[in-house]
């Protein structure tokens, strides 16, 4: 549905730094900076697709290509099979799109004026604009404000505002850039259940997203990509992700009468790198066991095992690297 | 798709109600045309040399002159602050400045239609200071009350031109504004010279030599003249409707040649980022 290909951005910045009367009467210096270096990447229809960066990364610039704000150095990119260049209206009908939220509404105009004001220019009109209008508050949750100005919506119901004008034609593709942010924690959870559930399982709308949320981005992403210095550079499901860089899953658990049993029992047990244990000061002992990377510490084998060996099992706990390890780990320079 | 008129129509809506939402604003936007003239009336009185409660001929024949310059030059856009940027620059610079722009800017119309669409408010406000002060004038100067049918045709296409005109002006007016993020400078270098070689508030034939020249090929001058002529009598120029004729193909270049260079900012200005900063 949205394909980008060898995309490359430079932008040319003056430098802040120069003397007053340089930059009054010189050339004042500039320096080129390269927002996307080559960044390749498809989203398939239906596709939900994240990209994850670190600030200043390329997200957003790759975005504003993508819905027309931007012309790109080199590269193409298409939407549906229209080229975002050549066709920019017939890309920008199909688009539902909020890049910085709550700068992009009207804030003296009320959320309903603000509403019925992006649908006309979408050619949502008369009754079935009016319904959606009511449809939209209730989903982005503010049907008892949709009167009020703007001016007076905190940021996260601006936010919110802004999510409700990029939906209100229906869009087949979705561009949000960072649409959680400032949302308290039950809007975002809606939000999230409304994209799963409605826009998702019944209308196949196919979504580009970023968020700097790990967990948002683990919970709802078919893939992500990883944006470093206007590249991708790693790409897939997100436990493929997670699986990229080396970090296993650890369990462990805390035992009574467990000092004397012989560890290599354990380290016997298919999958188990390594085991490892200390005797704590109550008496009980703290056992460390981690996996193969890439596997699983085959949890109630081992649980069999040392209660067969008499000791009583305590607190146990599993970890395994999360998606933010393995962020850190692609986007370290 | 509907129209592009009827898109520029909704956002020429849209910028009434975000003005009335800066309420102080807009009332001054709405009423600075009548307090405007007032100093300009009392200089010709003063100059003219009667006193207020013995008004001459000659002096009335003056302040006619002057009152109906200022009102045909309303047409093209004087009589309020928002002036400092003409009309559609200064509704693209409240939108740059609050990140609107480029929300509108990714709805599938041109971004032509947008910019148009903030310019139709404009207008109408300009519509709106010509008729109220020629509504004034009925009171001010009784002879203005009996006028032939043929005389208000001239009168209101003249108007309308010179509204047209200051439109076309508007875009590119917006293209300057969006390349150097003031209007000031278009105050200075177009729309005071405008005003001063338009022979509004005096005869272009008192200018100096050069500058009567430059004045003559200032469209705005003969849509003055011709609305002028058609409550006075008196015209200076060419024929009325040869006049009226020269303003609307003034109207006409303006705006070509603001769609071409509005096109080309909004372009470049894509390819450097300028135009999505925010
Ligand atoms: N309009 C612009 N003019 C000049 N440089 C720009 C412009 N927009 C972005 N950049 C530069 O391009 C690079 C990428 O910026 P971008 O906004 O795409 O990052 P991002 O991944 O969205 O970051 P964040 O997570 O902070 O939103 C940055 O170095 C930024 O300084
Ligand atoms: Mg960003």
């Amino acid at each position: 549905m949205i394909e980008v290909k060898n995309l490359r951005k430079e932008f040319k910045q003056n430098r802040a730094d120069a003397g007053l009367l340089r930059m009054l009467f010189g050339r004042v210096p500039s320096e080129t900076v390269t927002a996307l270096e080559d960044v390749t990447f498809n989203v398939e229809e239906g596709e939900f697709y994240s990209l994850l960066g670190r600030n200043g990364a390329g997200k957003t610039t790759t975005i504003k290509v993508i819905c027309t704000l931007l012309l790109a150095d080199s590269g193409t990119v298409t939407v549906g099979g229209h080229d975002v260049e050549r066709e920019s209206s017939s890309v920008r009908a199909m688009l539902g799109v909020s890049i910085r939220g709550e700068r992009s509404v009207y804030w003296r105009l009320s959320g309903r004026q603000n509403l019925a004001y992006f649908g006309r220019l979408y050619d949502v009109k008369g009754a079935a604009l009016r319904n959606r209008i009511e449809e939209i508050g209730e989903i982005v949750g503010l049907s008892e404000r949709l009167d009020d100005y703007v001016e007076r919506y905190s940021m996260g119901m601006k936010q919110r505002l802004a999510i409700g004008c990029a939906l209100i034609h229906r869009p087949r593709v979705l561009l949000l850039d960072e649409p959680t942010i400032g949302l308290d924690a039950a809007s975002a959870r809606d939000f999230r259940d409304f994209i799963s559930h409605e826009l998702r399982a019944r209308e196949n709308v196919t979504i580009l997203y970023t968020t700097h949320y790990m967990h948002e981005a683990e919970e709802m992403s078919d893939r992500i990509g990883i944006v470093n210095h206007g590249r991708i550079v790693a790409e897939g499901t997100p436990s493929k992700i997670i699986g990229m860089v080396p970090g296993n899953s650890v369990v462990t658990i805390d035992a009574k009468n467990a000092v004397n049993i012989d560890l290599s029992t354990l380290s016997a047990l298919d999958s188990i790198e390594r085991v490892h244990a200390e005797s704590l000061d109550s008496g009980s002992s703290k056992i460390r066991i981690e996996a193969v990377v890439g596997t699983e510490v085959p949890v109630a084998d081992v649980v069999h095992r040392l209660t067969s060996l008499g000791a009583e099992i305590g607190n146990l706990s599993v970890s395994r690297p999360t998606l933010e390890d393995a962020f850190l780990r692609l986007t370290a320079d | 798709m509907s129209s592009n008129l009827a898109i520029a129509m909704h956002v020429a809506k849209k910028e009434l109600r975000v003005q009335i939402g800066y309420r102080n604003k807009f009332i001054a936007d709405v009423l600075s045309h009548v307090i405007g003239i007032v100093p300009i009336l009392l200089i010709t009185l003063a100059l003219s040399g009667s006193s207020l409660n013995d008004i001459d001929g000659i002096t009335r024949a003056n302040a006619l002159f002057v009152f109906l310059g200022y009102a045909a030059f309303m047409a093209f856009g004087f009589g309020t602050p928002i002036m400092i940027y003409t009309g559609m620059a200064w509704g693209i610079s409240e939108e740059l400045q609050t990140g609107t722009i480029e929300r509108n800017f990714l709805a599938p119309v041109s971004r032509h239609t947008i910019v148009a669409g903030i310019g139709i408010y404009y207008a109408c406000l300009y519509a709106f200071h010509v008729t109220t002060l020629m509504i004034l004038a009925f009171f001010l100067f009784p002879s203005t009350a009996e006028i032939p049918v043929g005389n208000l045709a001239v009168a209101g296409t003249a108007a309308l031109g010179l509204i047209a005109l200051s439109a076309g002006l508007g875009l590119s007016s917006a293209a300057m504004f969006l390349m150097i993020r003031d209007g000031s400078l278009f105050l200075l270098f177009v729309h005071r010279p405008f005003m001063i070689l338009s022979g509004a508030i005096f005869l272009i034939e008192l200018l100096p030599g050069p500058l009567k020249l430059i004045a003559l090929v200032n469209p705005v001058a003969y849509g003055v003249d011709a609305f002028r002529w058609a409550f006075s009598g008196h015209g200076t120029l060419e024929d009325p409707w040869l006049e009226v004729g020269i303003v609307w193909a003034g109207a006409l270049v303006a705006a070509i040649v603001g769609v071409i260079v509005l096109g080309r900012v909004i372009r470049r200005q894509s390819r450097t980022g300028e135009l999505s900063r925010i």
